[in-house]
């Protein structure tokens, strides 16, 4: 993150990770399936340097974990789920606001694949284009936090130009050799929902915030006995 | 239940091209978050605002150092699971650090394992064992955000924080639950539990974690607007 001008990432508290305990995770590592995971194809960077990989569920939806790097020791900081417009559609519209667009993030060129050529990237983002996001941040890494602390964040996207500080950008263009300006302009072609980017996404052009609430579960165990077996 | 047969997510088939461009961009990117992944944890969760909904949870666990675990959490372990989400596991060392509001919304992991509910599918129980010690002690922080055991076929709504199973009141599994997990692995909770008598209970679980168990409350998250800031926070 030095690139962006954002500050020196928090650092997780905790002791190096112990001989015993790695040859222990490198041996499940050999034995064990990672079906799920093997499926992640894709690496995207955006905005204030956020890195999704992504899977894809089918042609219409995707499945992203979102890291603060791309290095092996990234923060896991939140997900992502992406839809086609067509499955947009279908959601509630109480549910549509909690989603955002992403044609602007597209076409301004903040959106890339970092060791992708221009051309290959542009096949997968004409799709990207007429697609929506629904992302939640759980590791406010922006706040300083060196835990994942408190309740989750809905992120909204950039939806038009003056949104981002023109610093991150630039340290995106040095760090990745990309240029945003040059991506725009190679992307001028490309268009996003074929309806038009629904009035309902991006919440409703509010911003919206997650609160937790207490509610009754059930009556509290009489007598906190810690007896496992 | 959202596992074995996992429901289908809407929409078309991958298209060839989809397929390519997917291969290709692997090939190209390095992907090194992802690849750390060195651990597949099968448990169970509650819903903190409802603890009759359990669900069965599979964990891809990745340990950033010897106090902090980060896991994409899915509905099964095949290829078409779903990412239903994340759980952050911290050990007693750290919790113990975290202010009582924030502890409050952490479960612990003692009983799950001792009662042979956590598990590393595959892998022999001996080998399993240290890493299973150090866990016990350890307490985890879980946000699901995508209710497929309430058969929602695309993730709605904001997330849910979950409780883990205990062995008391609304933290009791269904068994129906637990056999369908052995079953399909081919493995026997109770079993398990017996050959983990041996691994020692912690002395201390902090009373703040698992919330419900004293105030007999749980956690709903619920959406408020507020006024959008018009930049993103710099940094």
């Amino acid at each position: 993150m030095a690139t962006t001008g954002a500050p020196e990432a928090a650092k997780i508290p905790g002791e190096p990770t112990k001989t015993g305990t790695s040859l222990v995770e490198t041996a499940t590592g050999a034995i064990q399936g990672f079906a799920p995971v093997n499926k992640i194809h894709q690496h995207f960077c955006g905005q204030v340097e956020v890195h999704h990989y992504c899977a894809h569920q089918n042609e219409e939806m995707r499945q992203c974990l979102i890291y603060d790097s791309e290095d092996a020791d990234a923060r896991l900081i939140g997900v992502e789920y992406i839809v086609s417009e067509n499955l947009f559609m279908t959601l509630p519209d109480s549910e549509k606001p909690l989603w955002h667009s992403h044609e602007y993030e597209v076409k301004s060129g903040l959106l890339f694949m970092p060791g992708v050529p221009g051309p290959v990237q542009r096949q997968d983002l004409e799709k990207v284009a007429k697609t929506y996001g629904k992302t939640f941040h759980f590791w406010q890494i922006d706040k300083g936090d060196g835990l994942p602390l408190g309740v989750p964040q809905i992120m909204a996207a950039f939806t038009r130009d003056g949104q981002l500080y023109p610093e991150i950008a630039q340290g995106l263009e040095k760090k990745y050799g990309v240029s945003m300006e040059k991506e725009r302009e190679n992307r001028e072609y490309i268009t996003g929902p074929e309806h038009g980017i629904h009035p309902l996404a991006n919440g409703k052009g509010k911003g919206l915030k997650l609160e937790l609430r207490e509610v009754d579960c059930k009556q509290p165990v009489e007598s906190v006995a810690r007896v496992f077996v | 239940m959202a596992t074995a047969t996992a429901g289908t997510t809407p929409g078309k088939p991958m298209s060839l091209g989809q397929h390519i461009l997917d291969k290709g961009t692997e090939m190209l990117q390095s992907l090194k978050p992802v690849k750390q992944m060195q651990q597949h944890v099968c448990t169970f969760a509650l819903y903190s605002h409802n603890m009759n909904r359990q669900i069965e949870t599979h964990h891809y666990v990745t340990r950033i150092n010897e106090d902090f675990l980060q896991c994409p959490v899915y509905d099964s372990d095949t290829a078409r699971a779903r990412l239903i989400g994340i759980e952050y596991i911290v050990s007693d060392r750290i919790f113990e650090t975290l202010p009582p509001e924030e502890q409050k919304l952490w479960h612990s992991h003692a009983y799950e394992i001792k009662a042979g509910l956590w598990v590393n599918p595959r892998v022999p129980e001996a080998l399993q064992r240290p890493e299973l010690r150090n866990l016990t002690k350890s307490y985890g922080k879980f946000w699901c955000t995508w209710q497929t055991d309430r058969g929602d076929e695309l993730p709605l709504g904001v997330p849910s924080l979950m409780m883990s199973p205990q062995s008391v009141g609304s933290g009791i599994l269904n068994p129906e639950l637990v056999k369908s997990r052995d079953n399909r692995y081919g493995i026997d909770s109770d079993d398990l539990k017996k050959w983990r008598v041996e691994i020692e209970e912690p002395e201390w679980i902090n009373p703040n974690a698992d919330y419900w168990k004293n105030t007999g409350k749980g956690f709903s998250t619920e959406v408020e607007e507020t006024e959008m800031t018009r930049k993103a926070p710099y940094p």
